[in-house]
């Protein structure tokens, strides 16, 4: 009994002090952790929409999204996230007021196989523009979603190129994109 | 457990004789994953013997005090404390790292180094040589993460450091920085050591 007893005994012990120390740790890190979140965030939904002036923080039932107001135009950023070939892909998306034309769009993260899917951002054969599949999104009308491009066929008005080699990083991309910004078609943004 | 070996000796064990990945093939889930680049490869290695050493010497202290019934399960524990430690540390100053490293910080718990020194040496040692034989085996774990982590990042992608070697004199064999590369550059890294042991031995 005794025994038994000193078991439960040095188990409880080691646990408490474990989850003691652990407690204090995530104290200290805490704030680092969050300003680098918020940091990146910010940071990133400037370069999405450098023309925007002041950034309004918005959440209703289709989520986080953003109000950004320009000179005189107004458009909406948020994320999107979606499957892609192996783990998450998280991007932010630009859009005007109207939810008519893509402005920008950003891979906020992702964990596309290095060297294939990863092209999406950073595409090595391309070495004068390895942005180029994201770029392609850039002042894209939706009629009413993105569409596809494979093996260089003419594209129409609001087609993206794939990626040859990385199909299925790029058809997540567009997949992901469209699905969020029907989502947001489906209210009021004002 | 003998005790007979020299101070040095406990050290230089992990090393080159009974390195933990090149001899005992120990933990080669992190090695064969996170060694696509130097910078990686050297991170892992580092919260690997940082979490090694810290483990070792923790479960040597407390080695008489907690009963054999339940020794794995605080061994485990110790271990998975360190490693959390470890894991918010990136997550707070080393952010970019952490996001590179990704899961296979926290499953630094079960990688079999830790437990095996923890089962087989410092649950028998007293905390000096705990020490000794933890710091030599982290060492010995983190060079061999490192030379696959510079031979694949060099071959795979012409750079080292994330700085650009080859200057495109070579074309960047993708494969070494995908899966199979890991395979081939640690098969590769075994072959060379076990030839040089028997060339010594003959």
């Amino acid at each position: 009994m005794k025994s038994s007893l000193y078991l439960i005994f040095i188990l409880v012990l080691v646990s408490s002090l474990s989850g003691g120390l652990l407690s204090l740790w995530n104290g200290v890190t805490e704030e680092p952790i969050r300003v680098y979140r918020e940091k990146t965030f910010q940071q990133a939904l400037r370069e999405l929409l450098p023309d925007a002036k002041k950034f309004t923080k918005r959440s209703d039932d289709r989520g986080e999204y953003y109000i950004a107001d320009g000179e005189t135009e107004r458009w909406i950023a948020f994320r999107a996230d979606g499957n892609g070939f192996q783990g998450k892909i998280v991007i932010l998306v630009g859009v005007t007021a109207d939810l008519t034309k893509v402005v920008n769009i950003k891979i906020l993260d992702h964990t596309e196989t290095p060297g294939l899917g990863s092209r999406i951002i950073d595409d090595p054969f391309r070495s004068d523009h390895p942005g180029w599949f994201i770029d392609q999104f850039g002042d894209l009308p939706l009629l009413p979603d993105i569409v596809l491009v494979k093996n260089g066929k003419t594209k129409p008005e609001n087609g993206v190129d794939a990626i040859t080699g990385a199909t299925i990083s790029s058809r997540s991309v567009v997949k992901i994109v469209n699905q969020k910004i029907n989502e947001m078609r489906s209210g009021e943004v004002r | 457990m003998k005790n007979s070996s020299t101070i040095g000796g406990e050290f230089a064990k992990g090393i080159w004789r009974e390195n933990p990945v090149m001899v005992s093939m120990l933990g080669l889930c992190p090695t064969l994953a996170v060694t696509n680049s130097a910078i990686n490869a050297l991170f892992m290695g580092g919260a690997t013997f940082g979490v090694l050493v810290a483990s070792s010497f923790m479960i040597s202290l407390i080695r008489n005090v907690v009963p054999k019934q339940v020794r794995i399960a605080v061994f485990i524990l110790i271990i998975a404390t360190f490693v959390s430690l470890v894991d918010r540390f990136f997550l707070a100053w080393f952010p970019e790292i952490s996001k590179a490293l990704g899961p296979y910080i926290p499953l630094i718990i079960v990688n079999c180094i830790i437990l095996g020194r923890a089962e087989s040496f410092a649950s028998r040692n007293g905390p000096f040589r705990s020490l000794l034989d933890a710091a030599g085996m982290g060492v010995g774990a983190l060079l061999v993460l490192l030379v696959m982590g510079m031979i694949r990042e060099l071959l795979g992608t012409g750079n080292l450091f994330n700085v650009p070697l080859t200057g495109g004199m070579i074309t960047p064999w993708i494969v070494m920085i995908l899966p199979p590369g890991a395979f081939l550059t640690l098969g590769g890294l075994i072959f060379l050591g076990k030839w040089f042991e028997e060339g010594k031995s003959r």
